[in-house]
Formats: structure tokens, sequence, C-alpha cells
């Protein structure tokens, strides 16, 4: 029998990844992945870094993929279903107009965070704004895509009529070479009018209301136009995108969003599990995807570079570094996004960085979701299992213990959780494929494509320093069974190799939290094997460092040694 | 892997495309020479909007606003023109405060756009036009010295470059005489803010600078004049390949663009000294590529911004002392060393 295969590529600023799956007998398996430079700069061609890519993959597999016209060979002999995912291209300029900041404009602010956007201007329409200062700013703001909202099904309509009208004016008068999108997402009985009134063809996006009432949010209602819009300005931004499309018979995803459906379907496959969440930390971009039944959080943020960055970087680094020289380095790789660490200082300052960017990017998702469970101070708060680490600042690291302990610094969780690590970077491409194979991702994850970093449990207690907060049973199916006490400041690494699970009974003080329900109670936990191995972290929440940089850095230089790292 | 491109080269055609954000009207035909801020392309486009409410600002019944409206939409309109009234004892008018047009009306709100105003396209270099953009602009190409940077405040403007030494940017040295007007000035470093104010106070038309400090970056991208920075953040030496350069240009009138560096359009700054040999259209850049023999500039501590000559490009990654296993390029830098470096950590020269 012939096997089925199925491709998947994902468009990155600077990476094009290619994935080849194939259909076997127990189910899809990756077969194999390759990468190549992005040939979108100065108005290139997108194929010419997709073919440099497939040719990889065809050179790793041994397979044919691309015929003498560098097409791609389809068919039964071929290639079956293809996805198409991109974060590519410059940031979307985007202007939100909403009823009110709260209301709809919060609204507009969570439904863009997933589609490479920078806002450039959000109109309140119950704002002291006069039409005509409402019209100037929208000229001014230049923008490719507008999206508006506002008002219940049954709510005002006059505010967003005016704003309707102004959108009018814009979209017909500027003669600009990519024509603007307009996306529409507000009181359902103004949908028509919308449409009539803007003028604007195929690029007019209609969508349900993201808030039908005002005790409710949908943004899936207007995800469709939204990915409808981002498709029609990439087409014309980049250069063989729509050819592509085409001839592979499958449109493109945001990246993100592509993404944020594989974590959605983590949780669906642990029912009443605690929720799945997906970091990637790259060198542009932090992307924070959350989901739990049927909420989900989502966005994407670009931490500055600031002298306060630069002091933050300076504080979690593990040698010894000034925060000036923290924001040269920033600032530098900033101008050379492909440069690597080659030297222990640049590799401190790098993962040091990685864990601000953590920070920032979880206070950003809170000030966009503020149901969000995240504390600045006191960390994650809301348990997610499992925690899917990717992006080359987490993944391209020497040791595994130095991603888990990045991962930790980062988001201060609470509890026990998972940590995995998607190496191959696969997410937006399983999810790009999910509508058309949707067997695909469900099989491949679980063929074991994503690596299990390790489980931490976390020990918070209200205990001075170096007191015993915690004591572990170590079962590991051995007669004897191993103990040990984990004191306050401490973290310790259990060892949990193959071939079977390990089981640890945790017995907590009276006064220390292992997310087992409330401060006391403990229990047996299991785990499997994992890569660094079970982390207890006892070093409580806030993080407490020590003042003086040396000594800091000797902290965090120790916690790896314990992490074996 | 991408490999940056930096170009310090001698005699190297420059090209480069000037184009509007809108549909426009080009202003120059293939083979044209244009000089530095002369126009390329322009549009008009109003010069404002005013939306103005008829039925609340003249109290209209909105059964009846048509019969109140005088104008019709398209309809050019002149300063003073009645757009709408309405008649009675006392008469209530609403008329054009400049030339335009209407551009809509609709619920009883007229928009007009008002007056005219040109957004245009500059030549930043004199140069021939070797292809034109219909409705957008031109490509401008020119033979000469080029010196790219890696940082720029999106500024441009012209000037004889004259070289300052680097005790000339101390901050205790202060010259308040406008001593260098209309020149572009360069130098290693600027250390501070008080020595970038005092380099200001001189009213140089641009500024090249070796490396800053950088906290010095704020201060940097508001400067009223275009800043380009050559080889980074933090105290670093111009690289021997940009000073030759630099020297070469001393005394000579030279562009200075200091655009933003867009790695997505390959686009970085750059300084520019026109040459006059005759620029030849058809002519394409061979594909660089990290060669034996090729030079390359550093990136990353401790050889930032010094150069060398690639000896070995070895096939099997390598371990480097931070612990990633990466591919390796051998350089031997100017002072001999060989050193041996990540192939991202490298920008590669066109000469």
């Amino acid at each position: 029998m012939e096997k089925r295969r199925t491709l998947s590529v994902d468009i990155g600023s600077q990476n094009t990844r290619a994935w080849l799956f194939e259909q076997r007998e127990e189910g899809y398996a990756l077969v194999c992945s390759a990468v190549a430079e992005t040939s979108a700069a100065s108005g290139q061609d997108l194929r010419g870094g997709v073919n440099r890519a497939l040719e990889a993959l065809q050179e790793k597999s041994g397979l044919r993929l691309l015929d003498l016209h560098q097409k791609l060979i389809r068919a039964e002999e071929g290639v079956g279903a293809c996805g198409l995912s991109l974060s590519a291209g410059k940031p979307i300029r985007t202007v939100l107009a909403g009823i009110s900041d709260t209301y709809s404009l919060a609204a507009l602010r969570r439904l863009v965070s997933l589609f490479y956007t920078d806002v450039v201007l959000e109109i309140d329409l119950q704002s002291d704004l006069n039409a005509t200062a409402q019209l100037e700013k929208l000229i001014a703001a230049n923008a490719d895509l507008f999206v508006c909202a506002g008002g219940t099904n049954q709510g005002a309509i006059r505010p967003v009529r005016a704003a309707l009208d102004n959108l009018r004016i814009v979209y017909q008068s500027l003669p600009r070479l990519i024509r603007p999108q307009l996306v529409y997402a507000g009181n359902e009985a103004l949908t028509d009018y919308a449409r009539e009134e803007l003028e604007a063809g195929e690029d007019f996006h209609r969508a349900r209301n993201i808030q039908a009432r005002t005790d409710a949010e949908s943004l899936a209602a207007a995800w469709p136009a939204m990915l409808g819009a981002f498709r029609r300005l990439r087409r014309q931004q980049l250069p063989g995108l729509a050819e592509l499309e085409q001839d592979w018979e499958c449109e493109a995803l945001p990246s993100a969003f592509a993404a944020s459906r594989i974590v959605r379907l983590i949780d669906r496959m642990n029912p009443g599990g605690k929720g799945a969440m997906a970091l990637d930390v790259g060198c542009n971009s932090t992307i924070v995807l959350a989901a739990r039944g049927e909420d989900f959080i989502g966005s994407i943020s670009h931490p500055p570079i600031s002298e306060q960055v630069g002091k933050e970087t300076s504080r979690y680094s593990t040698l010894p570094i000034d925060a000036q020289t923290a924001a040269a380095y920033m600032l530098n790789k900033k101008l050379h996004q492909a440069f690597l660490p080659a030297t222990l200082e640049d590799l401190a300052i790098e993962q040091a960085w990685t864990r601000v960017r953590l920070h920032y990017a979880l206070r950003r998702t809170r000030e966009l979701f503020p149901w969000f469970g995240y504390d600045p101070e006191l960390g994650l708060l809301d348990p997610y299992e499992p925690v899917l680490l990717s992006g080359e600042s987490l993944v391209r690291v020497p040791a595994p213990q130095q991603t888990l302990l990045m991962a930790l610094d980062g988001l201060q969780p609470h509890g026990i959780t998972t940590f995995a690590m998607d190496k191959d970077q696969l997410l937006a491409g399983l999810g790009s494929l999910a509508e058309k194979e949707a067997l695909l991702p469900v099989q491949v994850i679980d063929s074991g494509v994503f690596s299990n970093l390790g489980t931490a449990i976390c020990a918070d207690a209200s205990e001075r320093s170096s007191r015993r907060v915690l004591t572990l049973e170590i079962d590991r199916g051995e007669s004897a069974r191993e103990t040990l006490e984990i004191r306050k400041g401490e973290i310790k690494r259990v060892e949990t190799t193959p071939p079977g699970p390990t089981r640890i009974y945790l017995s907590p003080n009276e006064l220390t939290d292992v997310g087992m329900g409330f401060p006391g109670l403990g229990g047996w936990v299991t785990v499997p094997p994992s890569e660094v191995g079970t982390v207890i972290d006892a070093r409580g929440r806030p993080l407490e460092l020590p003042e003086e940089m040396t000594r800091r850095s000797e902290a965090f230089y120790n916690w790896l040694w314990e992490l074996g790292g | 892997m991408s490999t940056e491109i930096l170009a310090i080269a001698c005699d190297q055609q420059i090209l480069r495309s000037y184009t509007l954000p809108f549909t426009g009207s080009v202003l120059v035909r293939t083979g044209q020479e244009v000089e530095a801020g002369q126009p390329v392309a322009e549009i008009q486009m109003p010069e404002r909007y005013q939306v103005f409410d008829a039925i609340n600002g003249l109290k209209i019944n909105p059964k009846n606003i048509d019969r109140h409206i005088e104008r019709l939409v398209g309809e050019p309109v002149k300063a003073g023109d009645v757009i709408a009234q309405k008649s009675g004892l006392i008469s209530r008018l609403f008329r054009a405060s400049q030339d335009g047009m209407v551009v809509a009306i609709r619920d009883g709100r007229i928009t007009l756009a008002l007056g005219e105003k040109k957004l245009q396209v500059l030549a930043t270099f004199p140069g021939t036009v070797v292809e034109i953009i219909p409705e957008r602009g031109a490509v401008v190409a020119v033979q000469g010295l080029l010196l790219q940077g890696v940082w720029g405040n999106g500024l441009n403007s012209s000037g004889e470059l004259t070289r300052l030494e680097p005790t000339e940017s101390a901050a205790g040295k202060k010259q308040t005489t406008a001593d260098l007007q209309g020149k572009i000035a360069a130098l290693p470093h600027i250390a501070d803010e008080a020595a970038f104010t005092a380099l200001l106070a001189r009213k140089p038309a641009g500024l090249v600078l070796g490396s800053v400090m950088p906290e010095l970056l704020p201060a940097l991208a508001e400067a009223p004049l275009p800043v380009m920075v050559l080889v980074g953040y933090g105290e670093y030496e111009i690289d021997t390949l940009s000073t030759a350069m630099l020297r070469q240009m001393e005394g000579q009138m030279v562009s200075l663009n200091a655009n933003e560096a867009d790695a997505s359009e390959q686009s970085r700054p750059d300084l520019i000294l026109p040459g006059k040999a005759q620029v030849s259209p058809g002519l394409f850049h061979e594909e660089l590529q990290l060669e034996p023999g090729r030079h390359v500039r550093l990136l990353g501590k401790p050889y930032t911004g010094s150069i060398g000559e690639i000896v070995e490009l070895p096939a099997e990654p390598e371990k480097f002392a931070s612990g990633l296993v990466m591919r390796a390029v051998v350089v031997r830098r100017e002072d001999e060393l060989i050193v041996r470096v990540p192939r991202e950590n490298v920008e590669l020269i066109l000469e």
C-alpha cells in the first residue's frame, strides 16, 4: 500500500520550516523536518525559501517531493494534503474602533492579539472625539486593517454608524497600493448596513458579534473574518503566497493561530485536566497560548528593550553582568537577529533575557485577559499541565536543565505541572493541518514528538529559609524507597529515568502547599521518565533573589547545578 | 542560516527604489540624472477633512435634510461656497472654509476634503534613473563608494565629510561654535549624552558614529539630524575597512542615508560618495556567500567589530564555550589571530 504523505510548512520571518508526515500502520508519524532561510525580504518570492526547505526535506527523507519545475509532486505518488502557516511579514497596522474602552475595545484587543497586528490607533466611539478629528486620525493611521465592533445585538447603533461612515471615506479615499481590510464584528443588526455602507467588496469581512450579549464574549465568532482579512493582506504583501496556496490547495494560517489549535486540542485530549499552555520565545516575539475547556487565551508580545529591561535581565543573569552590558547585548541582538551566544557571558544574558521576556509576555497577557491567573509578583497562579515550551530561545539551549530553569523562573508556577519541549517547533505545522487531517495531530502527538522535559513540584511555604518544608518518599519499584527532605529556598531534582514511571509520595509540612488542594495536604504522584527528572522547587513565590550581584549569580549557578545542568 | 551582508565597497553600483506609499505621479524618466533632494514621485492629497453634522449644526428636521444640502458628493467647492443652508428669518449657513470637494453625505453628515498637500518622495543621493515603477516611483542608480552601518534614525542629508578625533567628543571638551555647520561628522564613539549634546551644538548636518552606549539610543532616535551607527552598541572601535573608507571620503560631498535598518527589507543605513563612473543598468550583483578568502566582520564579544578573512568552513558543527553546538567559520583576523566563531555571528563584507 502506498503510504499517505502530508506536508506542512511554516514561513517565519527568518526561517521556513517544513515537516513531512507519513501514515503508517500505527498512525501518522513525523518522517523528518527541514529548515531554510525565508525569502521574503525586498519583495522576494516566498516560494524560493519554501523550495529550499523542501529540497532539504527531500535530501533528509530520500523521497522525491519536487518535480523538474520545482513544483510539489501531488497525488498518489507524492504529497496528499498540505498545510501552510505564516508569521513572516511586517506587523499588520491595525485600527480598532469600539463603543467603549473597557467593553468592546478590550475585546477587540484580545481578538487581534493572535494575528500579528500592531495596533496603531484605538477609537472609543463614546469619547469626546468629534467626527472630523476621528476621520483625521483614521487617515493618519495609514492602517492595513480596521476592526470595528460595538453594541450588543439589540444595542446602540448611532456611534457605530458614524464610525462606519468615516471608515468608508478612509477606504474609498486613500489610493493605497495594498487595499486595507475591514472586519466588522459588532451589533449584527448593522452587519448588512456595514457591508453596503463600506462598499469594500471582498475587502469587507463580516463576523458574528463578539459580544452578542453584555455577559458573553466570543472571540471565536470573529476568527473566520480575521483569518480572511489576514490572508487577503498577506497575499498582497508577500509575493508568491497566493500562488503557493493555489498550487497546494490550502489557505495560510497565522502561525500563532495555527499553534493555538494544537494547544486547544491538547487540552481536549485531557478532559477534566488542568488546561494546556504553550510558550514560544523567539528573538522577535513571545507567544503565550493557554486553553482550558471553553476558555482560550492567546497573545503575541514584543518586549521593549529599555533601561528597566536591562536591569531586570542583569538581575536574572547566571553571571555577574551589569544592566548596561545586558542592554548592549539586547540592542545588538536586535540588529543581528540570527546572532547566537558563543560565550558563557552571552549565554547568561540570553537566558536571563528569556526569563524577562516570559515575565513581560505573561504580564501583557494578563493586561489583555484580566481573568488570566498570573500575578507579576507571585507568578502563574492558574494550574496548566502540560506547559509546552517552544521557540529558539527555549529550544536552542545547551542543556535541557537550562530550559527548565528558565521556564520555572519565567513562569514561577504553583503546584505540580509537567514541562514538555517542542524541539522540532511543530506546533504551527500541526495546527495548519488540523482541519484537513483531523487525526494527524492527535496521532503525531501520541507518537511522542514532544519531549518530556520534566515534572515540577512547586512547594510554596510561608516558612523561614532553610526550614524543612517537604519530605519525599521515592518509589522506583525497587525494594528500598528513598527519602528526600526539602528545605525552604532549595531546588532539588529526582531523576526519573526509563523504563517505568516513578512514584513519589509528597509529605508537606502544615504550612506547605504543593498544589494538592490546601497547605499540608500531600499524596502520591506518579511521574513518567523525563529528560531532567522531577524538580522540587521550594524557592518560594515570589522568587527571592540575593541583592548583591555576585551572590545572586551564585544562587542561579547553584540552582542549575542542583538540576544537573 | 541567513548571512548578513555588509557593504564597505569602493566601486559599487548602488541601486535604490524611491516609492510612494500610495499610487501617484512619477516625476522622472528613465535615464534622467537626479540630484539629492529632487522629487522622484508625488501625490496630491487633501490637506484636511471636515465633517459637518447639518442636522444638529443647522437645526434641520432630518426628514427634510435633502432640501437643505446644496452640493452633491464628488462636487468641487470653493472657499466660501454654501454647502448647506437653512433659510428663514435668521438663515443658517455652512460654507466651505477652503477649496476642496464634497466626499460624502450620509445621514445629514457632510464630509469635505479641503485644501491640498503634496506628498513627495525625494532622491537621497545624486544618480541616474534606471527604472520607473509605474504610479509609484523610480529606481535611482549611482556608481560610487558605499559604507553601510547597522543603525539609523530615519533621516538623511548631504554634506562634506569630516572626521573627528575621539577626544573631540569628550564631554568636557565643549565647543560652542557651529564649526561643523553643513558637514557630516564621523567619530569613533560617543560615551554619554553630554558629549552628544556638545556635538549637536556644533551644528553638523549629520553624524556617523562607530559605536554608542545603549543609554544614548533615545537621544539618537530623537536627534533632529541624521545619525548612523557603524558597528553597534557598546564601546567598540570602527573596523579598519570602514576607517579606510571614511578616510577616502573625507573632505568630499557625501550623502548620509540614515534609514532605519530593516532586516525584512534587507536595508541598512549608509553613507555614499557618488562617483563619476557610468552606471551599468543590466549588471547584477554576484550572490555572496561564506567562502574562504572572503572578508567578514565579527559579531559578539570579544571580537565585535574586528575584520578577518575566512580560512575554513568546517562541515561538522562544533561546540562553543557557551555549550551550544553550531556550525563554525574559521577566520584569520588582521592581527593574524585565528578564531572560530559561529557562522551566524559574522557579517559578510561586500567589497
